[in-house]
């Protein structure tokens, strides 16, 4: 059984960091440059060992399969990977693209709520109530 | 009124014989606000006067029904604010929008919504935070304040208004802004119509992250801290999930193309100077 992103999250790579959106929980993650590695390898067919079996990464240490289980679980956890029985997307496993030369835990470094955007000036009216001062343009 | 004393499942429509119409332009879209009910067309008309448009591309149609003439407990005027919890319920081409108050349906493929609630500005303002956000094909809408070449973002009370005032004529808005780029990395921020806002849009420079200090000082921020600050000082259409990934390409693109940096400033009138000396030079 294989892993796989699950449908309700859009992602982007942004300089060496991956930005993942929960649309559904409308939460924001931000995995390190080795969860965005990783991330980018699951294709729904291989599990973890597949994928580290995968990777040009010469030395693997022997807590490398451990770490990468916990990340899955992380991400598993926040809804964010779900097993799968069949491939269902193409991963992305240019190891130049995300380059990672040796193993490096993979972590999610960030989590935020997403808004429309809460309670703000943004609807007062010129008469209403002043929260700040009010520019003379 | 007290609130939460409307039966929403059958409004009591006040009818007049004849709709009327009145177009205004919120950065990318233009709108037209139907109702047959002319003094809330006059609410309108106080509110967004400066942004009034003839264009009709990309037109946007919202039609108003007023279901009572009082405004809820604790309001000053009808132009006043008025928060209230919003239940969002998305439907195939679009959604449902309900409050204590209010309701509203939004298909945004007809590109049609129909509003019903008192007779006050609030609950087209209060729509509109979904609204714009949701329709903004090009952009990304940000908590900012828009001044010549730049926006400054932060919470409210991080000095979005103090900093507009402080730059004065150079100042469009101090609230809410929309942004847009081309094929060319080249990024636009346009004013939207909150809080003290006139119509105009600039070329954007510099995006700014905005606290108060006792001195100024400018930091450069990395493009993926960029992106987590600005994260939360836009305004995602969370409704919408293609909405949501093209607000993250913009937000995306934003970032990877126009420099970001964390403004810590005094409340002085050299601050602007120092945008210009620092940021905009």
């Amino acid at each position: 059984m294989g892993l796989r992103r699950a449908r309700h999250v859009a992602w982007r790579r942004i300089g060496d960091e991956t930005i993942l959106i929960h649309l559904k929980t409308k939460c924001l993650f931000v995995l390190n440059p080795s969860g965005g590695f990783f991330w980018h390898r699951l294709d729904g067919a291989r599990g973890t060992a597949e994928i580290l079996d995968s990777t040009a990464i010469s030395e693997l240490p022997a807590s490398a399969v451990n770490e990468l289980d916990r990340f899955w679980k992380k991400l598993a956890d926040a809804e964010l990977i779900e097993n799968s029985e069949s491939s269902d997307r193409l991963a992305n496993g240019d190891d130049r693209a995300y380059p990672l030369s040796s193993f490096v835990p993979p972590e999610l470094v960030w989590q935020e709520e997403l808004r429309n955007f809460g309670q703000s000036c943004a609807n007062m009216s010129a008469d209403g109530p002043v929260c700040d001062a009010a520019p003379s343009i | 009124m007290r609130r939460g004393s409307l039966d929403l499942t059958s409004p009591r429509v006040h009818r007049a014989a004849r709709s009327c119409s009145a177009s205004y332009q919120f950065g990318e879209t233009s709108f037209i606000f139907e109702s047959s009910d002319r003094t809330w067309l006059g609410y309108l008309d106080k509110r967004y006067d400066a942004f009034r448009s003839t264009s009709s591309q990309n037109t946007f149609v919202l039609g108003f029904e007023s279901t009572t003439e009082w405004i809820p407990e604790g309001m000053t005027s009808p132009l006043a604010t008025h928060v209230e919890a919003h239940h969002i319920e998305p439907r195939p081409n679009g959604f449902l929008v309900r409050t204590a108050t209010v309701s509203a349906s939004v298909d945004l493929e007809a590109r049609r919504a129909m509003l019903r609630g008192p007779r006050a500005a609030y609950p087209l303002d209060n729509l509109l935070r979904y609204l714009l956000p949701a329709l903004s094909e090009q952009g990304v809408l940000f908590h900012s304040a828009a001044i010549e070449g730049i926006i400054a973002c932060g919470p409210s009370g991080a000095g979005k208004s103090t900093l507009a005032s402080l730059a004065g004529k150079h100042a469009l808005c101090d609230e809410l802004c929309a942004v847009r780029g081309n094929a060319e990395g080249h990024y636009r921020a346009t004013s939207l119509p909150y809080w003290q806002a006139r119509p105009g849009s600039t070329p954007l420079q510099a995006v700014l992250l905005l606290r108060h200090a006792t001195r100024h000082q400018l930091t450069r921020v990395s493009t993926s801290e960029a992106l987590r600050r600005l994260s939360t000082a836009t305004l995602w259409p969370v409704e919408i999930w293609s909405a949501m990934e093209r607000a993250l390409d913009q937000l995306s693109g934003l970032v990877q193309s126009v420099p970001v940096f964390e403004l810590a400033f005094a409340k002085d009138p050299s601050a602007w100077d120092f945008i210009e000396e620092h940021v905009l030079s």
